[in-house]
């Protein structure tokens, strides 16, 4: 009897724990999404590289450059842009977008040493 | 030694107690796994998301996302192609988002700069959504873009809420590349940023319940509409100071103001190379309930 009524209880406990996992990571994964832009699709990380390249582009600025890039994530800045530019040839963007891609990923890379720091 | 009858009732008494307790300790078992089923995944290890769009990202992200596209629209002045980016954050308003993100900035003592970004091109979208061809809001074509509109801009091929959840590798991805049609560009009636504003009013103001000596700069179009995010310009001997209607959005979209200091005479503009309001100074006044205050103006400026 006694261990009928633990092996119960342990049920009804794993039953609490699927309803509350089927809840929080199915029904309701969060009131609203808040997403990080490192999670942002490959054509749109693209596209905001191309951002930081149409304003590097004006501003001449690496440091600043990889201070924006750093709303994609904490990877090495030169293979964040260089990725995109990847993205950008397989996704057909216009010959001149790629050419700022690749002028700011040139700058970049003489600019960061491995670390991902520009210098000043 | 336990006696047969003994033993019975106590065998007894217990039936008697479980059916006394009844089912509660199953009740018991779900609530602490509901407890902890939900403090794990909403807490612990929350779901992650992958792919997604910008209209998903977090409010730090985005407002991230709209400085790019102020600064970008800075440098390379392409009117489409940042309204087509704003349209993916699926703002009802974008140029109100700016117009806010850039009095927030101004706030935080942020950037001046990206703040300007920020105001021309909430200024640049209105005078565009106010005119003729209006600025693009379908979020299922945003790639289109004027004539120099990039063909691989990204698009929405998939809806917010089927951002995928996941805690497993993240999926490959699949590049999109449908072709998008091209707009060629056209001439509109929309005003542009140097359009010049006219006077349209100008009042003396003693009101106890309006700072003394603040100039009131109203700014709006042909219709009577507020403009956000233009440019007004307030000079006096030996100095200039520059702000942009809209950041002060609890008064109004159009609305920007600027303090006097006693004994200066001001020099008011809106736009570029419009009409001024000269000969602004502090006068003292006596107000409707008698106190004597410094007299404030209030401006209209708008499109003739």
């Amino acid at each position: 009897m006694r261990i009928g009524r633990i092996l119960w209880f342990l049920i009804s406990i794993l039953a609490g724990i699927a309803l509350g996992l089927l809840y929080g990571w199915v029904i309701n994964p969060g009131s609203d999404i808040q997403a990080p832009a490192s999670s942002l699709r490959a054509d749109y990380r693209a596209d905001t590289v191309l951002l930081v390249a149409e304003i590097y582009a004006a501003e001449q600025n690496p440091a600043q450059a990889v201070e924006r890039l750093k709303l994609l994530g904490s990877e090495d800045p030169v293979a964040v842009v260089q990725g995109a530019i990847l993205t950008a040839q397989d996704l057909n963007f216009p010959a001149a977008d790629i050419t700022l891609m690749a002028n700011l990923a040139q700058a970049l890379s003489l600019a960061v040493p491995a670390g991902g720091q520009a210098a000043p | 030694m336990t006696s047969p009858a003994r033993e019975r009732r106590e065998r007894r008494g217990r039936r008697e107690e479980t059916s006394r307790r009844g089912p509660w300790y199953l009740l018991t078992g779900l609530i602490l796994g509901l407890v902890f089923g939900l403090v794990f995944s909403l807490r612990i290890s929350p779901v992650e998301y992958v792919d997604t769009l910008p209209g998903v990202l977090r409010a730090a992200d985005k407002d991230q996302y709209r400085m790019l596209v102020a600064l970008s629209y800075q440098a390379n002045g392409d009117l489409g192609r940042a309204s087509h980016r704003l349209a993916q954050l699926r703002d009802p308003a974008p140029e109100a988002a700016l117009a806010e993100l850039a009095q927030r900035l101004l706030a935080e003592n942020g950037s001046i700069e990206t703040a300007r970004a920020l105001a021309q091109l909430a200024s640049a979208l209105v005078n565009v959504s106010g005119g003729a061809t209006g600025a693009p809001t379908n979020p299922a074509s945003p790639a289109q873009s004027t004539s120099t509109a990039p063909a691989g801009t990204p698009f929405s091929t998939l809806e917010n809420d089927q951002a995928i959840q996941t805690a497993t590798p993240r999926p490959t991805l699949a590049p999109t590349n449908t072709p998008q049609p091209t707009i060629a560009p056209r001439i509109t009636a929309a005003p542009t940023l140097s359009t010049p504003f006219v006077l349209l009013d100008r009042r003396p103001v003693c009101d106890p319940a309006v700072e003394d000596g603040l100039i009131q700069v109203w700014v709006q179009d042909g219709d009577g509409n507020p403009l956000p995010g233009i440019k007004v310009s307030v000079a006096w001997q030996g100095g200039e100071e520059s702000f942009y209607t809209g950041l002060k959005r609890q008064v109004g979209p159009g609305y920007a103001d600027y303090r006097m200091g006693e004994g200066y005479t001001y020099l008011v503009t809106a736009g570029e190379g419009g009409e001024q309001a000269s000969g602004l100074t502090t006068g003292q006044c006596t107000a409707a309930d008698g106190s004597q205050r410094l007299t404030g103006w209030i401006l209209t400026f708008g499109l003739p």
